[in-house]
């Protein structure tokens, strides 16, 4: 296990060891490196998902999962609705949010997850099937309510997939596995490197020109 | 086959098809009706049914069946034969001890009561020789619409499971070729729940593969 600074303190050494120093200024504030770790953490975590899939498995990076309570259940336009505090990682099928249950349920009470594109076709073709329950679809940084003959309840409880940078410290330890903690310090690296850029190598205007075409006769 | 809450609804129409599907083919139910021939010799075909298994009459506590024969007048009374009742028949009409030998043997015994579909007019038409009053139809009955009320079998949930994941590997899985082993898989099951229905024995269910595989 690492902290967010110790592994920032890991980055900006080894980039500041790699980066031509004669041409370029070294010097990096570590907490520039503080987002930039977060950020990796959530891209990472969210494409080991979409590997496990191909092979056929459902892995959920469950390190980062984090429980935001007490939500309260807005209604406009006869449309209810809770906000996000901040907006999931992208995993198939909304996994990004993991549950949405009544405050203090107890388990299986959660609220059933619909899939943002059939929530127009349920309307009188799957109702019977879902009668009593409540579903969920997320919508823009919202989670909108779809009440099949139950009721949702005033305040929520909701399960997101993201390391959240406003709840970290730089002592908080990084909610990442153990095994990704190397490839976070090197994406870091190597993006610190290229300034967000690609490579040279992979530019265009670096390609060798191609030979001319001899003419046929 | 890993699975989160979030793939419930998809699951849900899945289950709800395959459900459907063995309801139609495997887990029909029977209905049976007690009519009476009307004056045209004819009796309806019940609303809820999708195929007649047979007509029946009633001998004392059992019943014995009419044969099917598409070959008789649908409308006319053909008025060909003496009407006798099964009970008349057996009585006055079973043949002494050596009364019909050889090749003839058989016509003492013979009852001929036949019936015929008349899938247009949704009615049965009945042998006009037929004396009694009263006919059985046992009869296949339309399959219930699958809701959230609908009850699956014990025996039949290894079979909805293997239709989920022959369904699971034809639209979701990534690799999308598994989904012809599934598919056999899914109705070798079927074939295993008719026979565990029909009580049928291993021999019947032996037989049943190869005469498919054939």
């Amino acid at each position: 296990m690492t902290t967010l600074d110790q592994i920032s303190e890991q980055i900006q050494r080894i980039y500041v060891s790699s980066v031509d120093s004669e041409n370029v200024s070294p010097m990096i504030d570590r907490r520039e490196i503080y987002p930039l770790v977060i950020q990796l953490v959530n891209t990472e975590l969210g494409a080991a998902h979409l590997k496990s899939r191909r092979l056929g498995e459902i892995s959920i990076p469950a390190c980062i999962m984090a429980t935001y309570s007490n939500l309260p259940v807005v209604t406009a336009d006869a449309i209810k609705y809770v906000e996000l505090p901040v907006h999931p990682i992208r995993l198939s099928r909304d996994m990004g949010i993991w549950d949405v249950t009544p405050v203090n349920s107890s388990w299986g009470a959660g609220y059933i997850s619909v899939p943002s594109g059939m929530i127009k076709l349920l309307g009188g073709l799957e109702e019977s099937f879902l009668e009593g329950t409540v579903g969920y679809v997320y919508e823009g940084g919202k989670i909108r309510f779809v009440e099949f003959g139950a009721t949702v309840a005033d305040n929520v409880d909701v399960q997101l997939l993201v390391a959240d940078y406003s709840e970290m410290l730089p002592t908080t330890i990084l909610p990442l596995y153990a095994d990704l903690e190397v490839l976070i310090i090197a994406k870091a690296v190597e993006l610190l490197k290229t300034g967000g850029l690609r490579p040279n190598w992979q530019r265009r205007d670096e390609l060798p020109e191609m030979p001319a075409q001899q003419q046929t006769q | 086959m890993e699975l989160t809450h979030h793939f419930y609804i998809d699951f849900l129409v899945h289950a709800r098809r395959g459900l459907n599907d063995l309801n139609l083919d495997v887990l029909h139910k029977l209905g049976v009706m007690n009519y009476t021939i009307d004056e045209n010799d004819q009796i309806p075909i019940p609303d809820d049914s999708v195929g007649v298994i047979g007509v029946y009459i009633e001998v004392g506590d059992k019943i014995k069946p009419l044969y099917r024969n598409d070959k008789i007048n649908p409308k006319e009374d053909a008025g060909a034969y003496p009407v006798v009742s099964y009970e008349e028949h057996l009585t006055d009409q079973t043949p002494a001890l050596g009364m019909f030998k050889g090749r003839d043997f058989i016509k003492g015994l013979y009852w001929y009561d036949y019936y015929r579909e008349i899938p247009e007019e949704q009615k049965i038409r009945i042998d006009n020789r037929y004396k009694d009053e009263n006919v059985i139809v046992l009869y296949v009955t339309t399959p219930k619409k699958v809701d959230n009320q609908s009850l699956l079998p014990a025996m039949a949930e290894t079979a909805l499971f293997e239709f989920l994941v022959w369904q699971w590997s034809r639209f979701h899985a990534d690799n999308r070729f598994d989904h012809r082993l599934n598919k056999s898989n899914y109705y070798n099951e079927r074939r295993l729940l008719r026979a565990r229905k029909f009580k049928l024995n291993i021999n019947d269910y032996i037989r049943r593969i190869r005469s498919n595989q054939t």
